[in-house]
């Protein structure tokens, strides 16, 4: 291992966890020891001392208080993962049922009485539906031909 | 993560309209003190500082990370990042528009540095804090990013490379880097820890 693998694994791991490998190298490369120490001393050296004023973090948890979440609307939110994976289904329901819905929903829609009829009777017969029954009426006699 | 802090946010979802002033109070110096160093100034960590935090109110509900002091950090360097891609815009334009006055070929980073001194001469005169504060500012914005962010929050390596957008390799080597040279500046303070 080069020094530089061997100070990438003093920064990823505790000093504890360090392999007998490693701990070898550290004991006689100076570099190295030097590097594990720096970094020790830096964790001391580099404390977060800096902090904003009151005015500041006041301004921020007033803040915080006006924008609480309510307590419907933290429901609401739990529950909309699985509302819209109810909806999700629901329209993908809805997409292969109207593609295919004469062989899906009601193979066997009934024929209409219509279609029962001569081909003659059937114009006919949407012909006389547009009428009135006292036009219907009106037709007949005087369509009515009592010589048969 | 620490269970207080997946309490508060709990709570405040719950709608506790308190729950969340201890966060503010226990992470207000590592997040402030990471902020002033990779700003300019207490006028902008100030104005960072608090967008920061009205962004993590405002998305506390997507808080689906394993530790909040990252997350708060990872708000913050964005920020961060974003204003400085913003000055350095100004500062091109404005570059541009003097650049007929006068005939300097010098960048601006040449222009800033003072001839001559080295850093750790340049930060010799100054209180501990002041000194840590200079040696911070040699370091490149990613170096200074990765070291805090693993000094002041104790991110993972795995958690700087995502916010850093980079592989933990580079971090790790910005990491070797920052600490080499600090160590370099800073080399009495460190000799008498």
């Amino acid at each position: 291992m080069t020094c530089e693998n061997i100070k990438n694994q003093i920064l990823l791991k505790e000093p504890a966890t360090l392999s007998p490998e490693v701990l070898a190298h550290i004991k006689r490369c100076s570099s190295c020891q030097e590097f594990q120490q720096t970094l020790s001393q830096s964790q001391h050296l580099f404390q977060p001392t800096d902090q904003p004023s009151e005015a500041l973090l006041n301004k921020i948890k007033h803040e915080a208080r006006r924008q609480v979440p309510s307590h419907s609307l933290h429901i609401w939110r739990r529950l909309r993962p699985l509302l819209a994976t109810a909806a999700s289904v629901t329209i993908l329901l809805g997409i292969v049922l109207t593609r295919h819905p004469q062989q899906k929903i009601n193979p066997a829609i009934p024929f209409a009485e219509i279609e029962l009829l001569d081909a003659q009777d059937q114009v006919a017969s949407a012909v006389n539906e547009s009428f009135s029954e006292d036009e219907l009426a009106f037709n007949f006699v005087m369509t009515y031909d009592d010589t048969l | 993560m620490d269970p207080l802090d997946t309490e508060a946010i709990q709570a405040y979802l719950a709608g506790d309209e308190n729950a969340l002033a201890p966060l503010v109070e226990k992470y207000k110096r590592p997040l402030y003190s990471f902020i002033l160093k990779m700003t300019e100034g207490r006028e902008d960590a100030d104005e960072i500082f608090q967008e920061t935090w009205f962004r993590a109110l405002k998305n506390v509900h997507k808080f689906k990370h394993n530790n909040f002091l990252n997350w708060i950090f990872r708000i913050a360097h964005n920020l961060i990042i974003d204003r400085a891609r913003r000055n350095k815009r100004q500062v091109s334009i404005q570059g541009s528009a003097h650049s007929q006055d006068d005939n300097d070929d010098r960048t601006l980073e040449d222009r800033l540095t003072a001839p001559g001194i080295s850093p750790s001469e340049e930060v010799s005169g100054f209180q501990l804090g002041e000194r840590i504060a200079a040696a911070v500012k040699t370091l490149s914005p990613e170096q200074k990013s990765v070291f805090l962010m693993r000094m002041y929050a104790g991110s993972s390596f795995r958690e700087i490379a995502k916010t850093q957008n980079c592989s933990i390799n580079t971090c790790l080597a910005r990491m070797q880097y920052a600490l080499t040279k600090l160590r370099s500046i800073l080399k009495d303070d460190y000799e008498n820890l």
